[in-house]
């Protein structure tokens, strides 16, 4: 029985690093308005380390400090209200990644495919490695590829590689996050397809039986830096059910969320105004393993 | 002649006087004589060389079937009186008229001319005047003609004395007016002043009369533009009958010859359907033969046709000047707010089939009013013209636009809210515009167009700014702005700012009721506002891809916004999405 116990122990092992290792993306946001996923419904503003929160793939591995060994998560986005033209064709956003965590060692990996009118795409795929070795931080460092374009023209595509960073300062009530986005490092040929380095410092408290409540500031590094708010706060109104409320500047957005969890499965739904684009709606499913 | 102030004479004996003397005229069968054109202001004033008063001159004609003997014939202002004598060609200056004569002959042109004007064509051999060959010479018996003709002299020829008259045989002046060498001046106020080196001619003589207009070609001495191959012809338009025919009676004089068989014809200019013949209702003594015609309104002009075998001659009828239809003319764009090197302007747009002469038309409201145009200036049908305050600073400005006419008084735009009307020659208001510049959010440069020319032109719906300016040329405004709801088309999908000059540039076609107010931008992905467009209005943006900070926005999906508020507040947003690429 004990070795049976270990064989599944390191199929599972396996699993989660193959998902982890697919060629594939996290934390996309090559100029998004805000990211997939839980994080959606709340802009980013809220974090819990043990939950869906932290496991979203396309979150820092910094942001995961979990039991359980390795998830999956898929997501979807159809940004903003249907239009006066091309009523047909959507602006959406589709990813699928998954995690491994191990006692010194977190490895998130995803990828995501983006597709506006038919005629754009964007795949992005990131890999995040971190530690949570120390009981008072965690680091990560994540590399993503992007390769963006219009459809059915070979010769119509740039290709891009990124670092980025992310610490992760866990205290008693609260927890800070700092992430340095898109420093880039093979630039594209074409102007416009680099995004511009960001930096994001958070503040959020610890979940607890009530809730959670975020701060975040965001920093986009360029001629005139532009500085974006976000803050959100989430009830959980049942230890199953969570609602969640946000609300940015610099584009303003108001974003509204609810999470379902049970057991180590949880799926979220989200919903985001631009005032004069319209609503986007978000989706996704998380499942994690012990 | 001298210009003295008149004797005071009573206007009943004057009344009574040209009672007399006016019939007398055409009781003389076969004695027609006519003033036909008077050089009061020549080239150079008065006193100038060359030119001045020794270039003044009067040309009569002898329409009618007689020779006139010169013996006892006197020009007179009504103050003073100069006999007209033989002149001889002295320095053979002229040779091919006819001089030291004592006569004209039936249907000739007779000139008398300042006794000083051949000498001083010999100082000056360029101040020589272009006459006419076979005209017959006089002058005068005093050192000048007259004393030198102002502006307001009127001019009686007659059969008598220096003091007393047996005969009158023509008067240019005005009417009303004791035609006597010393009862007080006579005088010709119309046409009014005449520039110099233009002559006051006869333009009508045939129905009455005599009517005065400024010669269309400045001067023309020797020669009588109403004469054609030797046939007077006039026509009187009358009563409009169901805005559908006009009649008309025409009047036929074969000058010199008197009334002989002769065939009249009428016909369309445009030589659409046949001419048809004309009956003849009467001869007078003086041998003019009237005829009578009903004219339809169906073309712009009519020609009649006289011939007798001999010659012939014809005549346009003008039809676009006493018949306009009603709002034929319309004011299709403004340009109030004059800039250095560009000059004020109207616009005007031709509505109606048929040509439509500007003269006399004027333009303004009660304080104040512009005249088009004091001459002939024919809009065809469709056909937009240019009215502005400086003809050649305009024409520098736009060197493409023909049909420009430097309005004969312009009345000044005002450059914040005016109302114009514009009158035609019978004083009948065409339109009526109304502007204000509050209607627009930001009118600094462009003109206003109208939006449609058959709405009221006094709403705020129905002008636009344009910039630039479309003189000359159909309003864009009218297929852009004659909406009743905004829309937006943006193109191409992608677009692809990179210069290689394949859909370098976003496309962003605006469809906007006038009156209507519109804020345009264009958002990014991320749900940044990107560019924004500033006022005023315009029927296509141009997009290059670059921020409001000019940095290449990035590629990917675009939005463009524009959100539009009628008059009354009412907002609308339309949303178009498209995908930039380099």
């Amino acid at each position: 029985m004990h070795g049976s116990a270990q064989a599944r122990r390191l199929v599972c092992d396996l699993l989660g690093l193959a998902l982890a290792l697919l060629p594939a993306a996290l934390f996309a946001q090559v100029h998004r308005p805000f990211p997939p996923g839980y994080s959606m419904g709340n802009l980013g503003t809220i974090v819990w380390e043990d939950g869906i929160s932290g496991r979203q793939p396309w979150t820092p591995a910094a942001f995961l400090r979990d039991t359980l060994r390795f998830g999956i998560s898929i997501a979807g986005v159809d940004y903003y209200d249907d239009m006066d033209n091309f009523e047909e064709r959507s602006i959406s956003d589709a990813m699928a990644g998954g995690w491994f965590e191990s006692r010194y060692v977190t490895v998130k990996a995803g990828y995501e495919q983006f597709s506006a009118l038919q005629m754009y795409d964007e795949q992005i795929g990131m890999l995040s490695v971190g530690t949570n070795a120390l009981r008072f931080l965690s680091v990560s460092v994540e590399a993503r590829g992007v390769r963006v374009g219009l459809r059915g023209g070979e010769d119509e595509h740039e290709t891009l590689g990124e670092l980025g960073a992310a610490l992760w300062l866990p205290r008693r009530y609260v927890a800070l996050s700092l992430v340095v986005e898109h420093l880039t490092i093979e630039n594209a040929s074409v102007p416009g397809v680099s995004s511009d380095p960001v930096i994001r410092i958070g503040l959020h408290t610890r979940r607890h039986r009530i809730g959670a409540l975020g701060v975040v500031c965001e920093v986009t590094a360029r001629d005139n830096p532009r500085v974006r708010f976000m803050v959100g706060q989430e009830v959980w109104v049942h230890r199953m059910f969570g609602l969640s409320a946000s609300v940015s500047t610099e584009p303003f957005m108001i974003g509204v969320g609810a999470t379902l969890v049970w057991r180590t499965y949880g799926t979220n739904v989200s919903l985001v105004h631009h005032p004069v684009l319209g609503w986007s709606r978000g989706f996704e499913v998380d499942y994690a393993h012990r | 002649m001298r210009v003295t102030q008149a004797a005071a004479s009573s206007i009943v004996l004057r009344c009574l006087l040209l009672a007399v003397v006016v019939p007398a005229v055409p009781a003389l069968c076969g004695e027609y004589i006519a003033i036909t054109e008077i050089l009061k202001n020549p080239l150079g004033g008065e006193s100038a060389m060359p030119g001045g008063a020794s270039h003044e001159y009067v040309e009569i004609a002898n329409l009618g079937s007689d020779t006139l003997r010169i013996d006892s014939l006197f020009l007179s202002d009504g103050v003073d009186a100069d006999s007209i004598v033989p002149w001889v060609d002295r320095y053979g200056i002229l040779p091919a008229c006819v001089s030291s004569a004592r006569f004209l002959p039936p249907g000739r042109i007779g000139l008398v001319i300042d006794r000083q004007y051949d000498s001083v064509v010999v100082q000056n051999p360029t101040s020589r005047q272009t006459i006419r060959d076979g005209t017959f010479v006089f002058t005068v018996g005093d050192n000048d003609l007259g004393d030198g003709l102002a502006e307001d002299d009127g001019i009686l020829l007659y059969k008598g004395t220096a003091t007393t008259v047996a005969r009158v045989l023509a008067l240019a002046g005005d009417t009303g007016q004791n035609a006597q060498p010393q009862a007080g001046k006579i005088r010709q106020t119309s046409p009014g002043p005449m520039a110099d080196g233009v002559s006051v001619a006869l333009t009508s003589t045939l129905f009455g009369w005599p009517v005065y207009g400024a010669c269309p070609s400045g001067t023309s001495p020797g020669a009588w533009e109403m004469l054609d191959s030797g046939w007077v012809l006039e026509y009187r338009l009358g009563r409009i009958s169901g805005d559908t025919v006009v009649q008309c009676s025409l009047a036929v004089l074969r000058a010199g010859a008197g009334a002989g068989p002769a065939t009249v014809r009428l016909g369309r200019s445009d030589g659409r359907g046949q001419p048809r013949a004309l009956s003849l209702l009467s001869i007078d003594n003086r041998g003019i033969a009237f005829y009578g015609a009903t004219i339809p309104l169906d073309s712009a002009s009519y020609t009649f046709a006289v011939t007798d075998g001999a010659a012939s001659a014809s005549r346009r009828v003008d039809l676009s000047t006493i018949w306009v239809p009603g709002g034929a003319i319309r004011v299709s764009e403004i340009f109030p707010r004059a800039a250095p090197g560009t000059p004020e302007w109207l616009e005007l747009a031709n509505t109606a089939a048929l040509p439509v002469n500007l003269v006399g038309w004027r333009f303004g409201n009660s304080e104040d009013s512009g005249v088009v145009s004091s001459g002939d200036f024919v809009v065809e049908p469709g056909a937009y013209c240019v009215v502005t305050s400086d003809y050649a600073a305009f024409h520098e400005k736009y060197r493409t636009v023909r049909a420009v006419v430097q309005a004969s008084h312009w009345r000044t735009l005002d450059n914040y809210h005016d109302t114009l009307c514009l009158w035609d020659n019978r004083g009948g208001c065409q339109e009526c515009i109304y502007y204000d510049s509050r209607w627009f959010s930001a009118w600094t440069a462009g003109s206003l167009a109208r939006v449609s020319l058959g709405r009221a032109a006094s709403r705020a719906d129905n002008w636009a700014i344009a910039d630039p300016p479309s003189p000359g040329l159909p309003n864009t405004a009218a297929s852009w702005r004659a909406v009743s709801a905004a829309s937006v088309d943006i193109g191409p999908t992608p677009f692809t700012p990179n210069g290689d000059g394949n859909s370098d540039y976003l496309s962003i076609r605006v469809a906007l009721p006038a009156g209507s107010s519109l804020t345009l931008s264009v958002y990014g992905m991320d749900g940044r506002k990107l560019k924004t467009f500033a006022s005023p209005e315009l029927r296509q943006y141009l997009w290059d891809g670059r921020g409001d900070d000019g940095s290449p926005a990035p590629v990917g999906p675009i939005f463009v916004v524009a959100e539009t508020t009628d008059p009354s507040g009412v907002k609308r947003t339309i949303r178009k999405k498209g995908i930039l690429w380099r």
